[in-house]
């Protein structure tokens, strides 16, 4: 082979890498990631893993690519193999053999892939079926493994082995040729890709409008067996926005989304992430402490037609707590009165306060809390804590005293709280029944479909209890119901996350409560709080379905902390008594996998200090060496209440000591320039003299008889940055609505645009003949205007229609031109071609016979074609095909 | 040029597959389409779980989707194929093909230009291949049609052109019965085939090898030199004249012509002694064993081919004009130049057992001989016996004209070498009778030709005199 094929064999070897092993890395790197993923095998380098796995094919490839034999390659593999092993079985050190041999072992075996793979590419043609296949089975496989399924999750991960497939059955007819690369052919085999792969997308996306009833079909029966996750958060994505944030993980937002934790497979759906740590001030008389449940959403309608329960903030007396903490400055706070009438309680209710400490998985736009939180204020995290922590709120709800979160879940685990329970349902047996309640509200909350499966329920309900006993009976029936025992004293329901056929968590539809009631009887709490709340329902007792986290005291270390990791993400029923508001009842049996937390509590975050002022200020000046400022603020709160000045104050502050702080985290003084917005806090301390408030002067009065400097012990930036990303973040907020609201306008803008952008094409050959005439018109010396001449004229018999092919222009002139227009066109050649090539000296006479010419064409061509001829003008193709330099012929037929 | 049974059944193979459209891509496609929903429905088609819900969809709009393309895909190459079989049937397409350098190439991996001019339209994505159809239905290797000859200061094309190669292994006449013009649509599930009428004839010469130097004069040179020194009178026309040059014989300028035209010629002699001239290269193609016509024979033919035209280009090299005649009738191609035309009829001509390099060599004439080892001691000894001892002798060995299967390199081991076309004729070339008894007569001529001297057998034509 001479040394020009060598080259050229190489060189299509390279191309081949391109074309076909790049393509394959990165699928493997795909695969590879998501079987990482899916098989908990966590940071194990998944792009080393994929250069091993590059490296065995892009080896094997070339290898196989020159012809080398198989067997004695595959034997000097192994045997390559086997003394690797060997020399790691001699390390030292047990460990160090263990670790080299898992090490060894994952790579190798990647590496061996590669191998294979690229020993099929290089030799068998079809071999890309053959991966894509096994690829495939991989991907599916896993996929089939996983618990939270849905339509998506499939499509995303099986998308780039479809696309790789088809990529590759559409470059294998061209791999058998040699590949030029030539920018001509390399351009063009791009293009190639790029349209078939436009051509993959619109068929799928046709496909897609076409089978688009059906996946909605299916995404309904989705959403109605609540597929989307466990605590059915999102039984329906459009339900609620709010709700919408728990799944916004992937759109750059914070928040853990509820859906990994219970992904992967049912090993890894207990995630051990830790979602925040509360400090709760709920303590049994005896000081022991009484957790209580944190609730994130109240899921008050059902959708029959969808099948699952939706968020309704239109609902009557809806006391949800709504506000967003992040945007809420630090140490201020806000407080919704409102929550006390909404929860439409006053017997037994006790105000609670709670510190929660979110952690960065949890979504930090909704408030979590015991029931009916009506206060809010943000707090910052302590120092050493905020690796852990992002944000904390102080929260204060009005809470039942009949609310605990030991009933029923955890009763068996301590028996001294069955007194407790009793006592409550004896208090809650006073309640007769719903006559005296608001015949709306109560209509709403036992709203239940009837027909097939429903009528079952609700039979199966009235056959626990009569119509007539009292709602506590009613709802202790049902809670004995899912403790019933058979003959051999075993327990007929079971928890489990792997719910009969149906393997994922989420809201089930009514035909798996169905299952889980009558056949299955193993579910987890979504199971046990949907079948409650039907029947409750269907004994006319007002239930709402409520999502949040079951709190577990796991030891006394720290009295009043719990712990919240995302599998103590929790679904359960409430039900509503009059006077006594909504009270807690959880149905689900005990689950012992449930009940040990996966890690033990941490150290609880230190309490932020008390402040005894805070000022929303800004920044006049700072004085970074002396480290004072002066600010100027109307806004203040002073002891926990917050206030607005008539007047504007302007106060120094001594920032020696403080923390300054900017988007939670640590910075120094210098930080912050003048102009910018701070937040100074200054905290309760035996040291400083602290004004008391008083009630018979008013606040500025006040104020102005603070000390001065004011010591601040913390200040937090707010920052001009901040400030214009708001700005940003509102003007793309209005962008969004105009978008949201006038497709339209868009439509309009465009089609104006296409228009615009049509007219201007149609007009730019006539632009052209414009700006050969001012050239002509500017032509200093008789040879430049010959030229310019020339050019004019060749463009206007080109739009005249007397089209030069592959004639020299004489030609073109002679044979094409003149006997049509008779203008003299070559006796000009022969004028401009002396001028050109003479040293430009003109003959006398020469200028006139330019001009002469220059006048005949535009009039010959008028006379000949009429003045519409200027509508030729209007030709964009014509005119192009001007500007396009004829195609050499190169072909030479056979000289025979 | 015959090939054996096998081969020509698994060329015919090869061009009914041409012609049947479909390709392994749909059928395997389809196949793993198949499996893949069995295999998918069996393994979670349960009714009632979420997964196979899901599954289920997914299966059903990647499949559509699959289908969809694979749809567009064929109806592109359909109507393209069915609009170019309408302008074919309507004479409104031309093919013009060029062959290595018009009509005649080396053998072996040989250059194809394939233009249809004509209104021809593509498959989306997909591409138009042209094959040439020889005789005995031996297809070519396919030229991707990727060019587009426009018209000139046009956007519509006029043509589309494609450049390729394909393997012509045999020396010697090509006819192109027609041309193979597939559309394979993007996916290259199908290869729709239209072929079109076209003759042409194609040849392809012996492959040049290593220049060698082959030392062979004109049989009498004395008489060249002689005839040379002492030029005839020629009476009366001026039959034969030529420019005079420096060195010419000013004796010879003929004064009337520069009387009359002012030029200056010299006459030069009017017969010409042909061996002043030429060196007669006497090849015989004799085959003096049981002839069979199968795939060994022309394989030897081929590599005897090389080595004649390496012998032939040699002689040329010595300053000589050679001349070959030929022991058998070969069609003659017209507008080739002298030497060409010695080429062709080397590449054109076949083994034969007619005549007899005994009743074919003119002793008197012959300045150089070439036989093959094919041709019987008895020839080869009354050869020896009658043409004069300084005209040398040459045959060709051709027991190991095809490479024994064990013949391998170190390299080899580790890759596989290069295919060759005659690789699979090396294991039952190792066992045929006709090369024993190839062997046999070889050796027999061997020790024929030591008693001879200025002789040689040899399939290296590595000698010197």
């Amino acid at each position: 082979m001479s040394k020009q094929d060598q080259y050229e064999r190489f060189r299509q070897l390279l191309i081949r890498w391109v074309l076909v092993l790049a393509p394959t890395i990165v699928i493997g790197f795909i695969t590879l990631r998501f079987l990482n993923f899916s098989y908990t095998a966590l940071n194990t380098g998944i792009l080393s893993q994929t250069i091993y796995f590059g490296f065995g094919l892009l080896f094997a490839y070339s290898l196989y690519y020159y012809g080398a034999r198989i067997v004695i390659t595959f034997l000097l593999l192994w045997l390559t193999y086997w003394l690797f092993e060997r020399m790691i079985n001699r390390l030292q050190g047990e460990f160090d053999v263990f670790y080299a041999t898992a090490r060894f072992q994952l790579y190798s075996t990647l590496f061996i892939f590669g191998w294979i793979f690229g020993f099929l590419l290089a030799r068998l043609r079809w071999s890309y079926i053959l991966i894509f296949g096994m690829l495939a089975t991989i991907t599916l496989v896993s996929i089939s493994d996983t618990i939270d399924i849905s339509l998506s999750y499939i499509l995303i991960h099986i998308a780039p082995v479809v696309v790789y497939g088809l990529y590759m059955l559409f470059l294998s007819p061209l791999l058998t040729d040699r590949i030029e690369i030539s920018s001509k052919k390399s351009g063009k085999l791009a293009l190639r890709i790029a349209l078939f792969a436009l051509l993959i997308l619109f068929a799928f996306i046709i496909t897609e409008r076409l089978f688009k009833s059906d996946l909605k079909a299916v995404e309904k029966e989705l959403a109605a067996r609540g597929a989307k996750n466990k605590d059915g958060k999102k039984g329906d994505s459009n339900y609620d926005e709010r709700n919408g944030l728990m799944e916004k993980g992937g759109k750059g937002d914070d928040g853990y989304r509820l859906k990994d934790t219970m992904r992967v497979n049912s090993k890894m759906s207990q995630s051990d992430k830790l979602m925040f740590c509360s400090k709760l001030d709920n303590f049994f008389p005896d000081g022991s402490p009484a957790p209580l449940y944190f609730v994130y959403h109240y899921l008050t309608r059902y959708d029959p037609v969808k099948e699952t329960f939706t968020r309704d903030v239109n609902v009557p007396s809806f006391d949800e707590f709504d506000v967003d903490p992040v945007n809420l400055p630090m140490y201020y706070s806000y407080t919704d009165t409102t929550i006390f009438r909404k929860s439409m309680a006053e017997k037994l209710r006790k105000v609670v306060e709670a510190q929660v400490y979110l952690s960065e998985n949890t979504w930090k736009h909704s408030v979590l809390g015991p029931s009916s939180v009506f206060s809010i204020q943000t707090i910052p995290v302590e120092k050493d804590f905020q690796k852990t922590f992002l944000s904390g709120y102080k929260i204060t709800s009005f809470t039942s005293e009949l609310n605990n979160a030991y009933f029923v879940y955890n009763i068996s685990a301590s028996p001294n709280l069955v007194p407790i329970q009793d006592k409550r349902h004896e208090e809650l047996r006073s309640v007769m029944g719903y006559s005296k309640v608001d015949h709306r509200f109560l209509e709403y909350y036992t709203q239940y479909p009837s027909g097939g499966i429903y009528d079952s329920i609700s039979k199966l309900a009235f056959s626990l209890t009569s119509k007539e006993s009292r709602p506590v009976d009613k709802v202790i029936a049902v809670r004995d119901f899912f403790l019933r025992r058979n003959e051999n004293g075993k327990r007929i329901f079971r928890y489990t996350l792997k719910a009969g056929a149906v393997d994922d968590p989420n809201i089930p539809s009514s035909r798996m409560l169905y299952n889980f009631l009558f056949k299955t009887h193993a579910g987890y709490c979504t199971y046990y709080a949907g079948a409650s709340l039907f029947m409750l329902r269907a004994l006319g007792v007002p239930t709402r379905f409520t999502t949040g986290f079951a709190a577990i005291n796991r030891s006394d270390k720290n009295k009043g902390w719990y712990w919240f990791y995302a599998s103590q993400a929790h679904a359960w029923t409430q039900v509503y008594f009059p006077g006594y508001g909504w009270l807690d009842f959880d149905m689900t049996i005990g689950n012992e996998e449930q009940q040990g937390a996966p890690k033990p509590d941490g150290t609880p975050p230190l309490p932020p200090p008390e402040p005894w002022l805070v000022l929303n200020a800004k920044a006049e000046s700072v004085d970074h060496k002396e480290k004072k400022l002066r600010v100027s603020f109307n806004q203040l709160i002073f002891l926990n209440t917050a206030y607005t000045l008539n007047q504007s104050f302007n106060r120094p502050v001594d920032a020696s000591l403080c923390r300054v702080m900017y988007n939670k985290k640590d910075t120094t003084l210098a930080a912050i320039h003048p102009g910018d917005s701070i937040i100074v806090v200054s905290y309760k301390d035996a040291a400083k003299r602290i004004p008391q408030p008083r009630t018979d002067i008013s606040i500025e009065d006040q104020v102005a008889a603070f000390p001065s400097p004011v010591i601040a012990d913390e200040i937090h930036i707010r920052g001009k940055e901040k400030e214009k990303k708001k700005e940003e973040g509102t003007k793309k907020g209005v962008n969004q609505a105009a978008k949201k609201m006038t497709w339209r306008e868009i439509a309009w803008m465009a089609a104006k645009g296409a228009v615009g952008l049509l007219i201007l094409m149609l007009l730019l050959p006539l632009l052209y003949l414009f700006y050969r005439l001012i050239r002509v018109a500017m032509a200093r010396d008789a040879a430049a205007k010959a030229d310019q001449v020339y050019r004019t004229a060749l463009y206007r018999l080109h739009m005249a229609g007397i089209e030069r092919e592959n004639e020299t222009p004489l030609d073109y002139a002679r044979t094409k031109v003149d006997p049509v227009f008779s203008i003299g066109f070559e006796e000009f050649m022969h004028l401009y071609l002396r001028l050109k090539y003479s040293q430009k000296i003109p003959q006398p006479g020469d200028s006139a016979a330019i001009n002469q010419f220059a006048n005949r064409v535009g009039f010959s061509i008028r006379k000949k074609s009429g003045i519409f001829s200027i509508f030729n003008y209007f030709n964009v193709l014509l005119a192009l095909r001007y500007f396009r330099s004829p195609q050499k012929n190169d072909y030479e037929p056979p000289s025979l | 040029m015959r090939p054996i049974s096998i081969s020509s059944f698994i060329k015919l193979s090869s061009y009914w597959s041409k012609l049947a459209g479909v390709r392994w891509q749909l059928l395997i496609s389809i196949a793993v389409i198949w499996g893949a929903n069995y295999w998918l429905r069996s393994e979670y088609g349960q009714e009632d779980s979420n997964l196979w819900l899901v599954m289920n969809q997914f299966i059903q709009l990647v499949t559509w989707t699959i289908i969809g393309l694979f749809v567009i895909s064929l109806i592109t190459a359909l109507t393209t194929w069915i609009y170019f079989i309408t302008c074919v049937k309507n004479k409104t397409v031309s093919v013009q093909i060029k062959f290595g350098d018009g009509q005649k190439a080396e053998a072996g991996w040989v250059p194809l230009t394939v233009m249809i001019s004509g209104p021809v339209l593509r498959p989306l994505l997909g591409t138009v291949q042209a094959r040439l159809v020889f005789t005995e239905k031996r297809v070519s290797d396919r030229v991707i049609l990727d060019a587009n000859i426009s018209k000139p200061r046009h956007w519509w094309r006029q043509a589309i052109r494609g450049t390729g190669q394909t393997l012509l292994h045999d020396r010697g006449i090509y006819d192109v019965e027609k041309i193979l013009v597939s559309f394979c649509d993007m996916l290259g599930l199908v290869s729709l085939s239209c072929s079109i009428l076209f003759t042409q004839q194609l040849f392809t010469l012996p492959r040049p090898l290593a220049g060698q130097k082959v030392i062979a004069q004109p049989h009498s040179t004395e008489a060249q030199k002689h005839r040379i020194d002492i030029p005839k009178r020629v009476e009366g026309e001026h039959v034969n004249y030529k420019e005079f040059e420096t060195g010419d014989n000013i004796q010879r300028i003929v004064w009337k012509i520069y009387a009359k035209s002012g030029q200056l010629v010299v006459r030069i002699p009017e017969i010409k002694d042909p061996y002043a001239s030429h060196l007669y290269f006497y090849v015989s193609y004799f085959h003096g064993f049981d002839r069979q016509g199968g795939a060994f024979e022309t394989e030897l033919l081929n590599v005897y081919k090389d080595q004649v035209r390496n012998l032939f280009e040699a002689l040329t090299r010595n300053g000589y004009e050679v001349r070959i005649p030929q022991d058998q009738e070969v069609p003659k191609l017209s507008g080739l130049s002298e030497k060409k035309n010695e080429l062709f009829q080397i590449a054109a001509a076949s083994w034969q057992n007619q005549k007899a390099p005994t009743a074919f060599v003119n002793y008197g004439k012959a300045a150089f001989v070439c036989l093959s080892s094919l041709t019987p001691l008895s020839e080869v000894e009354l050869i020896l016996k009658n043409l004069p001892l300084a005209v040398p002798v040459v045959v060709v060995r051709l027991s190991d004209a095809i490479p024994s299967p064990f013949q391998i390199k170190v390299k080899d081991i580790l890759f596989k070498p290069e295919k060759q076309p005659t690789d699979n004729l090396r294991q039952p070339w190792m066992l045929a009778s006709l090369r024993r008894a190839l062997k046999e007569n070889e050796n027999e001529i061997a020790s024929a030709l030591k008693q001879r001297g200025n002789s040689w057998l040899t399939n290296d034509i590595e000698f010197e005199r």
